[in-house]
């Protein structure tokens, strides 16, 4: 099998990460889409350099995460440009979202507020993913990861408490 | 709000998150083409250019040295001088080497890190003028001599320099407190964030905000 087949192969069964990635870092279609192709770039980049101590999913997770904090911090200019746009956006899901559900839409909005550290622990947290695992992406020590997701929780529940 | 129903919720958010995208996968050629997000291309140049500019310093201030040995003033103002210029060249080294050790699939703590520290490079100017303003009288003997073929260690005022000796011996410790206070961790002091947003700008200060951030998750 040659690298472009690989890499397709790859990248077929571990998509979902970058779907996921980008849903969680960008608010807009485009943005997300301009994401995409950037970490499939950057993954076929690194490809000939894959560390096979990690599994696929450790080594993608790693690179997708990597290039949607860079990508999220150099948008951040162009964001407050557009902050108008998304609001007026956000009024109407929100307004939609309230008929549905609408403490899941304001758990949405404190996600996003995380800092982006904090969303990835999240993220990977909600993925089920194990502490060692998530250790080994983030480059934290185990009984942090726990010490962590605890206080994220905490400061969603206080966010939730605010609104009340 | 009950542990149960955040995590109910959070289950329910992680659906959301989960309808995936349409991945469309480009050609190795396209890719190619792409302007990707660690653009390093232009910091690796300006790197460069410091190496080569300060290298050329260095060796004119070593060019000084050695005609000006009979004068003990000059050559001790164009060796501190030397120093400052072979901080600047070492750091710019050492940039080169972070860019070529960056590693995008390297843990998150670790990739952000290094870009952080890369795109805050500049605060090493801010630390070094503010280190040489005790060494200003350096520079003017430095100057006179190149521009003026004079030494005013001879000709000038001697009242003239011994007091702007005295006045820089007393900058040195507050030139080191300023420079020691200037890290990640104390960059939401508002002095602090103030004097490096006006002279480096607001990037390199949201970068050193974020390599703050980055130690603190890692704690």
């Amino acid at each position: 099998m040659d690298k472009d087949e690989k890499f397709q192969e790859v990248i077929g069964q571990h998509k979902g990460i970058l779907s996921k990635v980008a849903r969680l870092y960008c608010q807009t279609d485009e943005d997300r889409k301009d994401l995409v192709q950037e970490m499939l770039f950057q993954i076929w980049r690194s490809f000939d350099k894959y560390d096979d101590r990690f599994k696929y999913s450790t080594w993608i997770y790693r690179i997708a995460l990597n290039v949607a904090i860079s990508f999220y911090r150099k948008n951040s200019a162009k964001k407050a440009q557009t902050a108008a746009i998304e609001e007026a956006e956000n009024i109407v899901i929100s307004v939609e979202l309230a008929e549905s559900d609408n403490r899941l839409s304001l758990l949405e909005e404190f996600i996003i507020e995380l800092k982006e550290l904090d969303k990835a622990l999240i993220m990977l947290y909600l993925e089920e993913k194990s502490h060692q695992e998530i250790s080994e992406i983030l480059g934290i020590s185990t009984s942090n990861v726990a010490t962590k997701v605890g206080r994220i929780k905490e400061k969603l529940k206080q966010r939730f408490a605010e609104q009340k | 709000m009950k542990d149960e129903e955040l995590n109910e919720l959070l289950k329910t958010f992680d659906g959301k998150l989960n309808r995936s995208l349409e991945i469309n996968l480009r050609t190795v050629n396209e890719m190619k083409m792409q302007k990707s997000v660690f653009a390093l291309n232009k910091l690796r140049a300006y790197s460069i250019i410091e190496i080569i500019v300060g290298a050329i310093f260095i060796i004119f201030l070593g060019n000084f040295i050695y005609e000006n040995l009979i004068s003990l003033s000059l050559t001790i103002s164009a060796v501190i001088l030397d120093i400052f210029a072979i901080v600047i060249v070492a750091g710019a080294v050492r940039q080169l080497i972070l860019i070529s050790d960056f590693e995008v699939s390297s843990s998150v703590t670790e990739s952000q890190r290094i870009l952080a520290t890369l795109r805050t490079h500049q605060i090493t100017y801010l630390r070094l003028a503010i280190l040489q303003f005790p060494f200003f009288l350096a520079y003017i003997l430095v100057g006179f001599k190149v521009f003026f073929n004079t030494d005013i260690w001879q000709t000038g005022n001697k009242n003239w320099i011994i007091s702007n000796i005295i006045f820089g011996i007393i900058l040195i410790p507050i030139s080191v407190w300023i420079v020691r206070k200037i890290q990640p961790a104390n960059i939401n002091i508002k002095w602090i964030r103030t004097l490096v947003e006006t002279t480096v700008g607001k990037e390199i200060s949201a970068a050193m905000t974020f390599l703050d951030e980055i130690e603190n998750f890692k704690n």
